[in-house]
């Protein structure tokens, strides 16, 4: 799997945002003390969702789109295959 | 207290929704998600405390605003805050400070006032009254 920003080329750090239902406690003297958290969103999900319907991963330096290739290898595969083809014939 | 439950009468623990912002790092091992930090500004939690103060501040300022009617049970429900322990929606403040019985007017209260005011008045400094003085060097 490749993720790199479209718009600076980063390659290492992202951001995604993800909605989480925190407990917290109501405390009559002092600020909300929060008791647990429980992730409501899939990452997998969001990632694969990443340039069809969404572009929630973003470039942590740029905040700009990421795109990410899970397979890096198929369009090797796709070249291969081509010219064993065009060989072939 | 703050809110209330009007299901089970809580008052200490509820639940709200709020979005949180992780790190995702690329290996050759696979993905590594953990908080989004910036030095030693941990944004991750950052967001976690804000957006649950905003939501909390919000809910209790605004509190028409995010109630919401829902027209099967006929109850008026929370959309930010959830109760920790029946899990109901029907949150909202214990007391509203508008009371039909014991509204007063502006007007009425300025005048019930007027002493303290005529009080404060002479205590204020006029120092746009004072004449400027000259820069001297």
């Amino acid at each position: 799997m490749q993720i790199h920003c479209r718009s600076c080329g980063n390659h290492k750090g992202f951001v995604i945002p993800l909605w989480v239902r925190a407990t917290f406690k109501i405390n009559e003297d002092g600020p909300l003390s929060i008791l647990h958290t429980k992730q409501l969103e899939s990452i997998e999900e969001k990632l694969t969702d990443q340039g069809k319907t969404s572009y929630a991963l973003t470039c942590q330096e740029c905040s700009g789109d990421a795109e990410i290739t899970f397979n890096e290898y198929e369009k090797l595969n796709t070249r291969s295959r081509e010219k064993h083809a065009l060989e072939g014939l | 207290m703050t809110f209330l439950c009007a299901e089970c009468g809580n008052y200490t623990y509820f639940e709200c929704d709020v979005q949180v912002h992780r790190s995702v790092k690329p290996t050759k091992e696979g993905l590594i998600v953990e908080d989004a930090t910036f030095d030693d500004f941990n944004w991750s939690d950052s967001n976690i405390r804000d957006g649950l103060e905003d939501s909390v501040g919000y809910a209790l300022k605004q509190s028409a605003d995010v109630l919401q009617c829902n027209p099967d049970t006929g109850h008026y429900e929370n959309t930010l805050i959830t109760c920790a322990r029946c899990g109901s929606k029907r949150v909202t403040p214990p007391y509203s400070k508008w009371s039909p019985k014991s509204y007063k007017s502006v007007c009425k209260e300025i005048l019930e006032n007027r002493e303290e005011f005529k009080n404060l008045r002479k205590e204020k400094n006029y120092y746009a009254n004072t004449l400027p003085v000259l820069w001297e060097p």
